[in-house]
């Protein structure tokens, strides 16, 4: 087989034939001074020096001017050949050469009508503007703001910014891992951010937002069927403290239900202890706290309990041991409870009895303690916030699929319980239909009275409506406004 | 679900998939998009149950009859990488017919291999995805090491001096780094920094992906002219032999299975994997006696001397394209303790993932729904490939090209990002360009999310934004 070499582009073609190569020079395709090697040659030669090729009588002077005639004439020009009429074929060997600018056999010049070259010269600059002008657009895109609310299934995977205030933050320092709920009045969403704990920490350092603070993230949505809207925080400089959250110190007798939602700072003692074993066989750790101006109650699952370091939780469980924490005010069974928002944030201030907190009538001026992110309050002017909506009150027979993704408030009773694994599945029945709620293992816990719920159980708050195949269904997109009550 | 909605539905499913499948270059991604706005419109007339049968119907569908625009029309996807050479070459010599009807037999026994690893799926490959996914970003590093490194030059460059011996050795390879890298680029910033306005973001990668494959394709079939023969032959048989579906179910099920797992492989670079593992040569050459009169309006062509190679590249591209499209959406099903959620990969999965949870014992009704798919598509691709062979000779190609541009410019700009997709769409354009009017690999431009797949899973997701200034 041989090759030879095109210097016109520069270019080594092969492997041909003796009869190929020989067609080459006797239709003038090749001139005859060509080098050309094969196998067992020691350097490349020219063609006319060989016997294969010797004989083959054509000029160079043909052969230049038929070069010249196929390199630089439209197809209609070329010499009267029956395949140079046929686009995409080489006009002297008639090989199929396609969009290639030569024939890969004979490396003649083919003819087409849109030039490939300019093809290939776009394709190359246009390549290499357009990444850095892909590049050049990113640095100077900012993110659109949108509130939770509004995120709907074709939004995901939607670069966006979200500011709300913070209503539950997990940190996972084994993991490096951090976990927060945001809540903008129009929704609540999780935001995930793997192996960055200790990166935004050092980042941000005091700016490290709480509980009720209000901070912006910016990332990519992360929608799923079953999980909801999340976020994943990749970059920790993506996620700011825009607003701190002022907690006042109030005496729990200056507390009452007007505050319901509100995050307040209290110092107190553990009056009582109790750890109750519940029907399902886990246990319930119930503190009544007291700070000579009244007292207040709170229940502590298992497994959060279990989360707890050993530090706290035999603060907790000694009567007597003074106490300073925030915690948020919430109610059940009609009675004012605590909700501890930040357990690593308990100070210990000593064993026995505390400084009585005195009355707000023997304090200074008492700073205005913000409410919780439920509030309608939090939703600021000057960011792309919806103003608060109402959250209606409606009747099972009054939803329709067209209030999928509404919150609604309800009240209805516990008809059916129904355990899938560790998750638990409730049929409420309000008296004018009923649905089902899917109560999910890690919710569990943060639910005001789950844990004794039952066949009777009242249950009431606010939930989102869903479906879940092609029957509507309730969600629970926040559980500290949903509340159990066994009678 | 009840049966009757999983069987009026697999039915629609196959009847959609197959017609649209037939528009040269519309990728399946692109109508399951279009086919999930819709159904978020109507989705209170629709039951959820009809989500995952309609679905699955439309992919095993375009499995099968993406092959007739992918023969006859040069309009390959990236996952015909290892067939769509034999079948250029069989359809210029008359045997499209044959190329579409082996292609789409290995699609269909791709379907039997599926449903018959059931078992494999639960009871082996969950411990293998398990053990394999904290350390998924150094297998796609080996990948992408690989497929850089299989187009290396092999052995000298020919020429007189050493400068056309390095340019001869280095000219496709080049080109194939050089869109490597260019493609590599795009998906980090995009991924760091998405550009797509949000309402748009759920097919934000369709801009990109049409441009990567798409245009480029339409580029080049109008410019090169290629003429496709009027003289096609039809048979009655299959030319294929009991043993060539033998040989091409190991590299076939091997391609489809490391597509349908890892993610941002495709089909396409996942059989050259598999090819290069199993490592097919060039078998004996055997050659068929003149067939018999067809029935149709072409005239019969002289009898070919066919390559057992052509057939099992033609049967395993099409074993590994099943196993790669429908394979990584039944994985979604596959739902066992260590896989909760299922093993899910590819295109579909991220755009049903907000609208359609698997639960247990939707894995049955899904094999249901393959086969009943399957074998109605596969009667749809003999008769489609019979309406084909008798309409190419009245088929305008450029009209047909000019029209598809015009319809997917218009899916970029109603659905793919308006203006910003658009411009997306030129860019990538001009990179898919490359290999193809430069001849290196096609694949090369999934770097576009091989890379960023990889450098985030590995944490350094981060530090590119940084680097790039995009933080």
């Amino acid at each position: 087989m041989w090759y030879y070499f095109d210097s016109r582009n520069g270019e080594t073609r092969g492997p041909f034939t003796t009869e190929e190569m020989q067609r080459f020079f006797s239709s003038g395709a090749l001139p005859p001074e060509i080098p050309v090697f094969r196998e067992g040659f020691a350097d490349w030669t020219p063609a006319n020096t060989l016997s294969e090729f010797s004989s083959v009588p054509i000029s160079t002077a043909e052969v230049k001017s038929l070069q010249q005639a196929t390199a630089s004439s439209p197809p209609s020009d070329t010499p009267s050949d029956p395949l140079a009429d046929q686009e995409g074929l080489c006009p002297i060997c008639g090989y199929f050469a396609g969009a290639l600018l030569t024939c890969p056999r004979c490396g003649a010049r083919t003819q087409n009508r849109i030039s490939v070259r300019l093809i290939k010269k776009i394709s190359v600059i246009g390549s290499i503007l357009g990444v850095l002008a892909l590049w050049f657009a990113a640095q100077a895109k900012s993110p659109a703001t949108v509130s939770i609310g509004d995120i709907d299934e074709p939004m995901n995977g939607a670069f966006v910014r979200i500011v709300g205030r913070v209503t539950e933050i997990k940190k996972n320092p084994d993991k490096n891992s951090l976990r927060l709920r945001i809540d903008d009045g129009t929704g609540i969403l999780s935001v995930s951010a793997f192996n960055k704990l200790k990166q935004i920490e050092k980042i941000l350092g005091d700016d490290f937002p709480g509980v009720g603070d209000k901070v912006e993230v910016i990332g990519t949505i992360n929608e799923t069927q079953r999980f909801g809207v999340s976020m994943f925080l990749s970059v920790p400089e993506r996620l700011k403290l825009l607003e701190k959250l002022k907690i006042s110190d109030v005496a729990i007798g200056d507390l009452s239900k007007e505050m319901l939602g509100e995050i307040v700072r209290l110092r107190v003692s553990v009056a009582k202890y109790i750890k109750k074993k519940t029907r399902r066989g886990s246990y319930i750790h119930i503190l009544t706290f007291e700070d000579g101006t009244g007292s207040i109650g709170r229940a502590i699952g298992e497994r959060t309990w279990s989360k707890l370091p050993p530090k706290i939780t035999d603060a907790l469980s000694t009567e007597g041991t003074s106490l300073e924490f925030e915690a948020r005010i919430g109610e059940y069974r009609g009675r004012l409870q605590a909700e501890i928002v930040d357990f690593d944030k308990i100070k210990i201030l000593g064993a026995g009895g505390i400084p009585h907190a005195s009355s707000s009538e023997n304090r200074g001026t008492k700073s205005v303690s913000r409410k919780s992110p439920s509030d309608q309050e939090t939703r600021q002017a000057g960011e792309q916030h919806k103003e608060p909506v109402e959250i209606p009150r409606k009747k099972f027979s009054e939803l329709d699929k067209k209030d999928i993704g509404k919150l609604v408030s309800i009240e209805a009773e516990v008809r059916f319980v129904d355990e899938k694994g560790e998750n638990v599945l409730l049929t409420l029945d309000d008296g004018t239909g009923r649905l089902r709620v899917m109560v999910w293992k890690d919710l569990q816990p943060r639910l005001v009275g789950f844990e004794n719920v039952e066949k009777g159980t009242k249950v009431s708050g606010t939930f989102l409506v869903s479906e879940y195949r092609g029957r509507l269904q309730l969600k629970i997109r926040d559980p500290e406004v949903i509340r159990f009550q066994t009678p | 679900m009840t049966g009757l909605i999983v069987i009026l539905y697999t039915f629609l499913g196959t009847i959609l998939g197959a017609l649209f499948c037939l528009i040269p270059s519309l990728h399946i991604y692109n109508v399951a998009g279009i086919a999930v706005v819709l159904w978020l419109q109507i989705r209170s007339s629709v039951p959820y149950d009809a989500i995952a049968p309609f679905f699955m119907a439309m992919m095993v569908a375009y499995s099968f009859i993406n092959t007739i625009p992918m023969t006859f029309f040069a309009a390959a996807d990236e996952s015909a990488g290892a067939s769509v050479l034999p079948s250029i070459d069989l359809l210029k010599n008359g045997r499209g017919f044959d190329a579409t009807l082996q292609t789409g037999l290995g699609v269909y026994a791709g379907c039997l291999l599926l449903i018959l690893m059931t078992p494999f799926f639960y009871f082996i490959w969950t411990y293998v995805a398990v053990i394999l996914a904290p350390h998924l970003h150094w297998v796609l590093g080996l990948v992408m090491v690989f497929y850089v490194m299989s187009e290396w030059p092999k052995g000298a460059g020919r020429g007189p001096t050493p400068w056309a011996k390095f340019k001869d050795s280095w000219r496709n390879v080049f080109a194939g780094l050089v869109t490597f890298t260019l493609s590599a680029l795009v998906g980090l910033i995009l991924t760091t920094k998405p550009l797509t306005p949000p309402e748009f973001s759920f097919q934000n990668i369709m801009p990109i992906f049409l441009g990567f494959f798409a245009f480029p394709s339409i580029v080049q079939a109008y410019v090169s002219k290629m003429k496709i023969p009027l003289t096609q032959y039809r048979s009655d048989y299959v030319n294929a032999r009991w043993s060539d579906f033998g040989a091409a179910a190991l590299p076939g099920v091997i391609g489809g299975l490391l597509a349908a797992y890892l993610p941002a492989v495709t089909a396409g670079i996942a059989a050259v994997f598999a090819s290069h593992m199993t490592n097919h040569r060039n078998l004996q050459p055997v050659s068929f006696e003149k067939p018999r009169e067809p029935d149709t309006v072409v005239r019969l062509v002289t009898p070919e001397i066919y390559y057992q190679q052509e057939r099992i590249f033609l049967i395993g591209g099409g074993i590994t394209k099943v196993l790669y499209y429908v394979g990584a959406f039944l994985l979604l099903f596959v739902l066992t303790d260590l896989t909760p959620r299922g093993m899910g990969r590819g295109g579909l999965n991220v755009l049903l993932k907000p609208v359609f949870s698997p639960e247990h014992g939707d894995y049955p009704i899904m094999i249901f729904t393959i086969l009943l798919s399957g074998s109605l598509s596969l009667l749809l691709l003999i008769s489609l490939t019979d309406l084909t062979l008798k309409i190419l000779r009245f088929v305008n190609l450029n009209l047909l090209y000019g029209v598809v541009t015009i319809v997917l410019l218009g899916i970029v700009y109603f659905i793919g990002g308006g203006l910003v997709g658009l411009g997306i769409a030129a860019v990538t354009t001009c990179i898919g360009c490359i290999p193809v009017f430069y001849n290196c690999r096609r694949s090369h431009c999934m770097a576009v999310l091989l890379v960023p797949i990889a450098l985030n899973m590995a944490g350094y997701g981060e530090a590119i934004a940084r680097f790039l200034r995009l933080v």
